[in-house]
Formats: structure tokens, sequence, C-alpha cells
């Protein structure tokens, strides 16, 4: 199904890389290497040329934490969509944002994308997506409250609940008015879940794809990954990029991630292997 | 006639499937210590908390508390009881030699990286809790506030309110064998042996 984020459509063949811009000073990964409006500026540069098709802003850190309200979320995010969509016109622009208010707002600067993280806990957002005819990711959190860790949670079908919830969230989306081919599901490792929930959901990512929906994964060097192999965040790329390959063999379409450049070699050999991309050039043994 | 209650924490680690490094081995070994101890002969009953609703939406059908239990005791028979205000009662009216376990956890809001943050009561709270298993104080426990409990992530308070019924006006000797919180939920292991 061809893709549409916004201003740019994507067809069903393309694998594309959501390059994590953090607008905060206390995210897990980068502990506020981009909070300064440069740093960020340049971390877009960097990704852009590294080929990332859509970059990623968030303005508050998924772990518990300070309260960050809607204006102060707005004031880290909305003005740093204008500059990036200024500098990069054809650019797609991606929110990470539960909120109705600041989804508009940032639609209204140019945002191409609401990735809502916290699956649907703002039941207004759906219809912001429409108003403003962007593309929505409809995650799957098993219900938790934004910004809270999961705490014996337990699913006695995590793939079945993540499968139950994203797709009906599409649908109210869809209900809403968003256009079917600008939603993509995401079954959100880590966020409500085990490790091994996880590690379900990446096993049996395939299940997901086959609803019909197009499939996002957020796996970069997240906790599971982390306990998995016992690595602090830091040390944990190489694990990423084992998840990254399993959820390209199972035909996930977009990747939100932190490493740009390893992500799409990883990806691109995973559909050179599987046939689904020719290899870039093939002389051996064939002179 | 019951002579001996057991509090036994219900993280899910202590289940099955195992990673390759315990991250709660000293938990296990006490837990094991205790349940090893237990009077042969005994009746045992475990008292869980009651499956929250967002997890029995999900599908969950068996307390959590009876799944750690039935794990601990090894394939020892065991009569499953839900904490509910009435249990109490009802096992009061017990005559047959009997174990109690409670199945029951202190706060999980002790620090920024608990699970459910800081939350500043907490290890006030727990303080509390572990002050009374140690002493054998049953009216510290029976009167444990439910809505402070549900504030704090607090899974125990069911079950420390049965133990604090049950144990109401009885002879306690208490040993707590365990008393920790390394990834910021209260964790006890204790014995009180009641006549």
């Amino acid at each position: 199904m061809t893709l549409r984020l916004g201003r740019q459509s994507f067809a069903d063949n393309r694998r594309l890389m959501m390059a994590i811009v953090n607008r905060t000073p206390d995210s897990f990964y980068d502990q506020g290497a981009t909070w300064a409006e440069d740093k960020a500026l340049a971390r877009v540069a960097q990704v852009v040329d590294e080929g990332a098709e859509i970059v990623d802003i968030g303005g508050i850190k998924a772990a518990p934490g300070e309260e960050i309200e809607a204006e102060e979320e707005k004031r880290r995010t909305v003005p740093f969509v204008e500059r990036v969509r200024a500098d990069y016109p054809d650019m797609v622009i991606s929110v990470d944002t539960w909120r109705a208010s600041v989804g508009r707002a940032a639609c209204q600067a140019g945002a191409d994308v609401l990735n809502d993280a916290w699956g649907g806990a703002d039941p207004e957002l759906v219809d912001v997506a429409a108003e403003y005819d962007v593309g929505l990711i409809c995650t799957h959190t098993g219900g938790v409250t934004p910004r809270t860790r999961p705490h014996r949670i337990e699913y006695a079908d995590v793939v079945g609940s993540a499968i139950a919830d994203t797709t009906a969230y599409a649908e109210r989306a869809l209900a809403a008015g968003v256009d079917r081919d600008s939603i993509v599901i995401d079954p959100a490792h880590d966020f409500g879940k085990t490790t091994q929930d996880s590690l379900d959901l990446t096993r049996r990512l395939d299940e997901l794809v086959a609803t019909g929906w197009p499939v996002l994964v957020s796996l970069s060097n997240k906790d599971f990954v982390g306990e998995s192999l016992d690595l602090p965040v830091g040390e944990r790329l190489t694990g990423t990029l084992a998840a990254s390959a399993v959820a390209a063999m199972h035909g996930a379409r977009i990747f939100r991630v932190h490493e740009v450049t390893e992500t799409r070699q990883v990806v691109d050999m995973v559909d050179v292997i599987w046939g689904r991309r020719p290899p870039a050039r093939t002389i051996r043994g064939r002179s | 006639m019951i002579r001996t209650a057991l509090v036994l924490p219900t993280p899910p680690a202590l289940l099955s499937p195992r990673s390759v490094i315990d991250p709660v081995p000293e938990l296990r070994e006490a837990c094991a210590a205790a349940v090893a101890a237990l009077p042969e002969e005994d009746r045992v009953v475990v008292v869980a908390s009651p499956i929250t609703e967002a997890n029995a939406a999900r599908g969950v059908t068996e307390p959590l508390g009876h799944r750690v239990a039935a794990h601990l005791l090894a394939g020892r028979g065991f009569e499953a009881q839900i904490a509910l205000p009435y249990a109490a009662a009802a096992l009061l009216e017990t005559t047959a030699p009997t174990t109690l376990i409670l199945m029951a956890d202190g706060s999980a809001r002790r620090g920024e990286k608990a699970p459910g943050h800081l939350h500043p009561d907490a290890v006030a709270f727990d303080d509390a809790v572990g002050s009374a298993l140690r002493s054998g104080d049953a009216e510290a426990l029976a009167s444990l506030d439910p809505e402070l409990g549900e504030d704090l992530w607090c899974d125990g308070i069911p079950g420390f309110r049965v133990l604090g019924e049950v144990a109401r006006d009885r002879d306690v000797v208490a040993e707590v064998t365990y008393t920790d919180a390394p990834y910021g939920v209260a964790w006890w292991v204790a014995r009180w042996t009641l006549s």
C-alpha cells in the first residue's frame, strides 16, 4: 500500500528511516545532546545527509519525571518544526506527542505526521490528524497512562492485544477522517511491556504486518535489547540492529532510530537477501 | 486454627521464564527457605490480591500472587483465596492446623527509577509496614489505608490487612528474613508464629 505522510508519498517497497530528534534535556539515550537548538539542527542535517526520510521531533522524554505542560511542550517543539520546515521544505516531519493541542500547533507549523507514542491517550488527536491531513502513528501501550513505567502489566497474548488495540485505533482514525494511506500502526516495544513481551512482538511481527496496516517499529537502544544482552544504554546498537533485521524480514515499513546509516544498511541487506531489492552492484564471478 | 503465617512478595521475576542471570537471587533464596520451613502437616491457604481490572481486560485469569505461590511451593497443594474484606472472617473459623501465606508487596514508588516513580510518602509507608512485620503488630497492619496504598502503588495492602485481622488478639512471634527494595518495590519475607 502506498504510504502518504503529509507532503510525501512512498511506494510500498520503500522502507523508511525515521530519525529521532529529541528536544529534551533528559531523554534516555542522548541525555540532552540535542536540547540546544543548534545541536538539534545539526542532528537534522546529519540524518538528512544519512538518508533519513523522516525526522521525529519530541519534546518530552517517555520515562516519568518532571511534568511538562502542553505549553512548554509546544515551546520545545513547534518553533523547531517551523525552522526545520523552512530549511527542508520536502522533508517529512513527524512530531512525537500524545496531546491534540500540541499536535495542532505542530501541524500548523508544517508537521506531516503525528506520532502518538501513548496509544490514543488524548482522543482528540485523531481529529487533528484528519483536519490537517497528516499521517498518524497508532501505537499499543496496553492502555497505560502516558509516561508511566510498566509494573506488573500482563497479557494473555501480547501480540493479540497489540493487533486488537492498534487496529481499533487505526479504525477510529479512519472514522475520524484520517486518510487510509496515512495511518501506521506500531506495537510500541517496551511501552507497557516486559522484555519478554517486546521479544514476542519482535518474533511475531509478521502477524501485525498481516493486518495490512503499515507497521512502524521503534526498537532503538531500548531496554528489551539491553536486558536481552545485559548491556547498558550506549552498548545496544548491535542488538538493536539484530532486532531491526528481524523486523525487516517480517515486513516492517518504518524504523524509528537513533542510528540511521547502520539501520539502513541492515534493512537493505535483509531486503537484498529476501529478493525484495537487487544487490547494489554485482560483478563477483560474473566478469 | 492458623498457626503460622508467611508474608511473601509477588514480583513476576520469581516466575518463569527465567533469565540467564537471576535478577532476584537473594529474594528467591529467602522465599525458598521460608517455604521449606513450613509445617509439613498443615493445610496451606494462599491469599493473594485480586487481578487488576487492566490485567483482567488483557485476558489474565489467575492472580499473580497465586501463580508466584504455586511456583514457590513447587507442587505442594494449597487452597487459593482472594484478599477481600471478608476473607479474614472466614479464615478465623478455620479449625484444622493451617498455614496462611499472604502474597503482598510494599510500595512501587520508592524512587525516581521505581516503576511508579518517586512518591514522597513511599519509604515512610514501607518503613511502617516493615516495622509492623518485625514487631508482630497486627493492629498496624489491619489499619493500613487502602487509598494511600493505591496512591503508592502498593499491591499488598489487602493481604496485610487480612494478616492483621487474623492475628489480632493472638500472641505473635515475628521474624523477618528478607527486607529490601532493589528495583524500587518493597519486598519482605516474614514469618509469624501465632499462639
